[in-house]
């Protein structure tokens, strides 16, 4: 299988100061949803805007679909899913926010409505397009953010804690979401259960390295594994295999 | 989208335009003998939308400053002396001098709260930036008018968080209030990052403000016919 | 602290109009010089957002409340930006809420934004030697500029034939009135380019 994204040796750091990711060689797989998990400050965010193509590597590359992504150029086969959704909705209204990638394409007047109301009906926004986006929902806002990234239809998407702070109805519609795109998806989370829902791979990082790269169950399942890297085993796992663990701490991680 | 604006143009172009005819019209009249005309004419495009309530309130602080015109000019200015009680002397020309300009004043913001103040705030950049302004101050004010609610909120809210931990309150704490400024300022810088990165990455060479569509009739004659009354108004005003 | 509409005859209103579009003109001029022109703008809408914010929060001062300009700090931070800074919040509050007015939108912008210039002027003069003083001058100057330009142009706008003692009185309550904020506005200043420089000194221009 030929990979869509793939990284040698890749270093990142903000300016002027050392490097928050070094050493990374990763590939992704058309259509593969990979999930990102490690403990906070381990990187996870650096990454999915170096590979995004907003932070420069200090050392190797990134390549997507076999030509290199350079920092600062416009890039709109790679969708970045912000952590933080008002920093990613900045026009007036839903639909002039869905809007704004499409057009700088060089859409314009039917076929841009055209693909701002296809956007909008797959995040399931498409009675909300002339609402004010400071009048959305939390998880109208993260759903929103997704339409604005869908509507320049990349062939790759990394979302930045998709779920963070979303009620578990919010949380649900939004795996739904995510688990109806072709796109190759890159989550980084630490909501394991939806990882272990969405993404058949995980990549552990920590401290700027990756430290596991596989099956999510085989992953996410490793109690010496996640707890040496400060992480749990999300309690569906532990359950399943508790006839291997000690019962307490099956319990333990459930009641996390 | 469409608000109530009754019989008035909807784009925001030509409300913008109108308003500004209107208010620079109204602006020159000279003679106290015009006000009423004046006031007149604002009155009936105040009835042509509608929405008396919202007005009268936007008024509120006008109407204080226009009685503040009316009522001390004559105290301080002019020769011909109307009446007389003790040091108090009203006189004609202040009298004339305050009716003008508390006239002019309320015709002007009753254009402004009626044309204007009644568009959703992002549709007037779509406004200023199909009048011809640059493209960067339209997206300044869409940027802007996104993120005043939420910067306000937080503002008030770390005011809220210190006075409930002891903090002090009003110009007591200048330093403390400085500090708050401080970390608004570098919080939204931070954001500021953030969004610049967003824009960036869905590209961003076409600007912030949709390009709007062509004027249609009705708002070509609302242009015309606010044109017009100026035209007439200050015929009037000269004239006389 | 605005020009309201209907004081000024009509020709000054004009002036004023021409005298803000030459100072934007310059100053988009200036900035489309800058390395990155894109990226300032976010960052200046974002402190244009702050600024208008806290300005539109009262403080009280016990008999009545001061709303703060920081007309001075928006000149240090923003640099040539706070001219089209200043001109967006004006027209924004003359639109929205029929707070200044539109016809005299061009000759408030001029009272605040050439304050906010020279403040910015002279901040880069004085901040290498003395930071604390830069900052109070900067803040309270530029609040001084920015009253002191109010005062004329109402002058000029009122009556030829106000009674002299009247015009001095008023002038007297005007000036002091507005001295604690004009202090105010200095230590303000001074403080939040301190805490600035202390935390985040990639925030203060030109290092």
């Amino acid at each position: 299988m030929r990979a869509l994204l793939q990284t040698v040796g890749l270093a990142v750091a903000w300016p002027g100061q050392p490097p928050v990711l070094s050493g990374l060689d990763l590939a992704l797989g058309p259509g593969e949803r990979v999930g990102l998990v490690g403990p906070n400050g381990s990187g996870k965010s650096t990454l999915l805007l170096s590979l995004a193509g907003v932070l420069p590597a200090a050392a190797g590359a990134v390549h997507l679909g076999g030509a290199p992504v350079r920092a600062g150029v416009f890039n709109p086969a790679v969708g970045l899913v912000f952590q933080h959704a008002e920093d990613q909705l900045f026009c007036p209204t839903l639909a002039d926010d869905v809007a704004f990638g499409p057009r700088n394409l060089g859409l314009a007047g039917a076929a841009l409505e055209a693909r701002v109301a296809e956007a909008l009906t797959v995040c399931g926004l498409s009675e909300l397009g002339e609402r004010p986006v400071h009048r959305l929902s939390g998880g109208e806002k993260r759903r929103a953010c997704i339409a604005g990234v869908l509507a320049m239809r990349p062939r790759l998407m990394l979302l930045d804690e998709p779920s963070a702070a979303l009620d578990l109805r919010s949380r649900r519609r939004l795996i739904r979401l995510l688990a109806g795109l072709d796109q190759t998806l890159m989550v980084a989370s630490h909501d394991l259960d939806l990882i272990l829902e969405l993404c058949p791979r995980v990549i552990l990082i920590d401290a700027g390295r990756i430290r596991a790269d596989g099956p999510a169950r085989e992953i996410l399942g490793d109690a010496a594994l996640m707890a040496a890297h400060g992480q749990e085993v999300p309690p569906a796992l532990a359950r399943s295999r508790v006839a291997g663990w000690p019962r307490e701490r099956a319990i333990a991680g459930g009641a996390a | 989208m469409a608000e109530p604006a009754g019989l008035l143009p909807g784009d925001p172009r030509a409300r913008l335009a109108m308003a500004l005819i209107l208010a620079f019209g109204f602006a020159a009249v000279g003679q106290v003998g015009t006000v009423p005309a004046l006031l007149a004419l604002a009155l009936i495009l105040a009835l042509v939308a509608g929405q008396p309530a919202r007005l009268l309130r936007g008024l509120r602080g006008p109407l204080v400053l226009a009685a503040a015109f009316v009522l001390i000019l004559p105290l301080v200015s002019g020769a011909t002396v109307l009446w007389q009680a003790g040091p108090l002397r009203l006189r004609a020309e202040g009298l004339e001098a305050g009716l003008l300009i508390a006239g002019r004043l309320l015709a002007i913001v009753t254009v402004t709260l009626t044309l204007l103040a009644t568009l959703p705030a992002h549709r007037l950049a779509a406004a200023l930036r199909g009048l011809g302004s640059p493209a960067l101050l339209a997206d300044l004010l869409l940027l802007t008018l996104r993120y005043l609610d939420e910067v306000r909120g937080e503002i008030l809210r770390a005011r809220l968080a210190r006075r409930l931990r002891g903090g002090g309150a009003g110009w007591r704490d200048l330093p403390g209030h400085g500090a708050m400024l401080a970390l608004a300022l570098i919080r939204s810088q931070r954001r500021a990052e953030n969004i610049w990165a967003a824009m960036r990455l869905r590209g961003h060479a076409a600007g912030l403000a949709v390009p709007p569509p062509p004027l249609g009739a009705s708002d070509r004659a609302g242009i015309a016919v606010a044109a017009g009354l100026a035209g007439l108004l200050l015929l009037m005003d000269r004239v006389a | 602290m605005h020009l309201p509409d209907g004081l000024l005859p009509v020709g000054m209103a004009a002036a004023g109009y021409a005298g803000s579009a030459a100072l934007l003109g310059l100053s988009l001029n200036r900035i489309a010089r800058l390395p990155d022109p894109g990226a300032a703008m976010p960052r200046a809408a974002m402190l244009t957002a702050v600024f208008f914010a806290v300005s539109s929060i009262a403080v009280p001062v016990p008999p009545t409340t001061v709303h703060p300009m920081l007309v001075g700090l928006m000149g240090v931070l923003l640099g040539w930006f706070a001219v089209p800074a200043i001109l967006v919040g004006l027209f924004l509050q003359a639109v929205l809420f029929g707070h200044g007015g539109l016809t005299t939108l061009g000759l408030n912008g001029l009272i605040l934004a050439s304050p906010a210039l020279i403040a910015w002027v002279v901040w880069r003069a004085l901040a290498p030697r003395a930071p604390t003083v830069a900052a109070v001058i900067a803040g309270s100057g530029a609040a001084a500029l920015a009253l002191a330009l109010f005062v004329t142009l109402v002058l000029l706008g009122l009556p030829a034939d106000v009674d002299g003692a009247a015009e001095r009185a008023a002038l007297g309550v005007f000036v002091f009135a507005h001295l604690p904020l004009v202090l105010a506005e200095g230590i303000l200043v001074a403080v939040v380019l301190r805490v600035l420089a202390r935390v985040e000194p990639g925030l203060l221009p030109d290092g």
